[in-house]
């Protein structure tokens, strides 16, 4: 009588805890990535706040699932960043360039705020004129004459943290697949890796990828080296846009965004002129196209209607995109901490050689 | 929802389940559970930090039930959550471990085909998500400590702490706590914490958080137990100690700290 009553008890209150924990596979982690298109750039965003969900932060430097490389394990390691090639060249500008390193899984490391010191670029020097001696092809090598293909595709994604892990593996470990079966083809386009991305994906239907993209990579297809952007929702659907961003705090990063990227390609700041247009343009969204400038080819296929790149150098690029984050990080309590850019410029310089640099800014901590 | 007593714990419950009906019940929700696990990197490794308390709901059920875990010659897990699930887990960690050894070049050398931390912690990472992904996860927040490897598979000098938890979320960090301790303990430590910490400033930082904890999370105790991984490579786990508490604090001994109210806190 007593033990059965005691019994009851206890299945009574155990039954009160599970009723409080359901198990739940989702956990909105917070994080917010942006990406913009440029006519020879394209640069990638991303906090490094990772909350618990709620009002816990698990760490204020995570950058891992974030922001990372979608090219084959063996192409992206051999770039190098304009920082560390000449320190004349981008002394003007007021950010401080640093090259942009690698984990061993294809995600960016966290920059260090140690500026490139000129021995170290002298031994990097010396092992390239080694390897130009053995005659094995590297990127210092002039006359190679695909370095424009050697820029990695690179993918922002914030939402359910395992679940970025894990589509990273899924995407990482299709494109090792495809060098190890095609290992003489070149790495995947910017187009290609955002259908591939679209793919995996929508593959998860039923349980979905909790992750929200972007895509930014170099399009080399006309061989102009233009920046290309890809934005896309947790099932796949995607779109390619001029400036995307996606992640907690999408919804107050965007009109930002927009807003200061039409200023900077219109080159006005005259409230009246944003607002209304100028009379000679005739129309008030400076990233529409017309319809007749929209009609492609002989088969009359059309063009978006809207640019897929802005019209302002990176440099008021990334700054556009810091102020943005910087408003953002004040109102969302997921975003904060830090923001890191990595910006990626078809030709940085007179010889037309690519670069990829990482550029890093403090964000609100509380 | 079926509380049977069958032993293997939850895991091998869920799994073996043969019941009549069409669905399979997984676990989902922990029965026995430990709360915090701290872990600080400091001047030469990693500390860790449990108490030694195993909960049934709101009962004290096991005093004596360790939670930090050597699971080779230089990696250390400490586990919070179902307690069933992390001596599962522990054991798959140790099977692991022991098929290195066995399949090794030498077996007199024996760090020389183990797996370093940052490669366990990967490697927990892919278990506890597919796990969530059948919807049968394991329910534990997995803590792990210890050194990475160099290129050429020796261990380096640099310390790796990491988490992962029920659902696969895994992230490093140089201050970590699971549970309760993430919200009382974690701030202390991100306050105090500094890079070159020495071991005693270090242990003594976890000690604090552990007091702390006890004061103010019901499923704590004041028996705890810490352990190290050094650089020279080696895993100490202290036995259990009990922590020194002081209850005379104004705002423990007078109610609502002399505010006149009915006696609660």
């Amino acid at each position: 009588m007593l033990s059965s009553a005691s019994l009851t008890v206890l299945i009574y209150s155990a039954t009160a805890i599970s009723s409080a924990q359901k198990f739940d596979p989702y956990q909105l982690n917070g994080g917010l990535v942006a990406a913009v298109a440029g006519k020879d750039y394209v640069l990638i965003a991303s906090d490094t706040r990772m909350t618990d969900g709620g009002y816990g932060i698990n760490s204020r430097k995570y950058l891992n699932g974030r922001i990372w490389s979608a090219s084959s394990s063996s192409s992206s390691s051999l770039l190098q960043s304009s920082a560390e090639r000449s320190a004349t060249d981008e002394s003007r500008t007021s950010f401080d360039l640093m090259p942009a390193k690698w984990e061993p899984d294809g995600s960016l490391a966290l920059p260090t705020r140690t500026r490139w010191n000129h021995s170290s670029k002298a031994t990097r020097i010396l092992v390239g004129e080694q390897q130009k001696a053995s005659g094995r092809s590297h990127l210092l090598d002039d006359t190679s004459p695909n370095t424009q293909t050697q820029l990695p595709v690179l993918i922002g994604s914030a939402g359910c943290a395992s679940d970025c892990e894990s589509l990273k593996r899924r995407v990482r470990l299709e494109l090792d697949a495809l060098e190890c079966n095609f290992p003489t083809s070149s790495i995947l386009g910017v187009q290609s890796v955002a259908n591939l991305l679209q793919q995996v994906l929508y593959g998860r239907r039923g349980l979905p990828f909790y992750s929200f993209c972007v895509v930014a990579g170099i399009d080399n297809r006309d061989s102009h080296g233009e920046g290309a952007v890809y934005v896309y929702d947790a099932i796949g659907s995607f779109e390619r846009v001029a400036v995307g961003c996606s992640g907690t705090g999408r919804e107050l990063l965007q009109p930002i965004l927009d807003r200061l990227f039409s200023e900077s390609s219109r080159g006005i700041k005259d409230v009246q002129t944003i607002l209304y247009g100028s009379s000679s343009s005739g129309h008030h969204d400076i990233m529409s196209i017309p319809a007749v400038e929209q009609r492609h080819g002989v088969a009359g296929s059309l063009r978006p209607p809207v640019r897929t790149t802005v019209n302002c150098t990176w440099q008021e690029a990334v700054d556009n995109v810091a102020r943005g984050f910087q408003a953002v990080a004040e109102r969302e309590i997921s975003v904060g901490d830090e923001l890191v850019v990595c910006l990626l410029r078809s030709r940085s310089d007179e010889r037309n050689d690519p670069s990829v640099d990482v550029i890093s800014f403090k964000l609100k901590k509380h | 929802m079926s509380l049977s007593l069958q032993a293997g714990g939850s895991a091998t419950r869920a799994l073996s389940s043969t019941a009549p009906s069409a669905t399979t019940s997984h676990t989902t929700s922990p029965i026995t559970t430990g709360t915090s696990v701290l872990a600080i990197k400091y001047r030469s490794g990693v500390l860790l930090a449990a108490d030694t308390l195993v909960s049934y709901g709101s009962m004290a059920k096991y005093k004596n039930a360790r939670r930090l875990l050597p699971i080779n010659s230089s990696t250390l897990i400490g586990g919070s959550g179902e307690y069933s699930d992390l001596q599962s887990v522990t054991e798959l960690l140790k099977r692991n471990a022991l098929e290195d050894r066995c399949t090794a070049d030498s077996l007199y050398n024996e760090e020389s085909n183990e797996e370093c931390a940052k490669e366990v912690w990967s490697y927990l990472r892919a278990v506890m998500y597919n796990r969530r992904s059948k919807m049968n996860p394991l329910w534990n927040d997995l803590v792990v400590a210890g050194f990475k490897k160099n290129e050429d598979g020796t261990i380096s000098d640099e310390p790796f702490l990491g988490l992962v938890d029920k659902i696969g979320t895994a992230y490093e960090d140089d201050i970590l706590a699971t549970g309760f301790g993430s919200y009382i303990a974690l701030p202390l430590m991100r306050e105090k914490y500094r890079p070159d910490m020495e071991e005693g400033e270090a242990r003594a930082l976890l000690e604090d958080c552990l007091r702390i904890l006890f004061y103010r999370d019901c499923r704590a105790l004041n028996r705890v137990q810490i352990a190290k991984v050094t650089r020279d490579g080696k895993c100490l786990v202290s036995e259990p100690y009990e922590l020194d508490t002081y209850w005379d604090f104004k705002g423990f001994v007078n109610s609502k700290a002399g505010l006149g109210t009915d006696g609660g806190w």
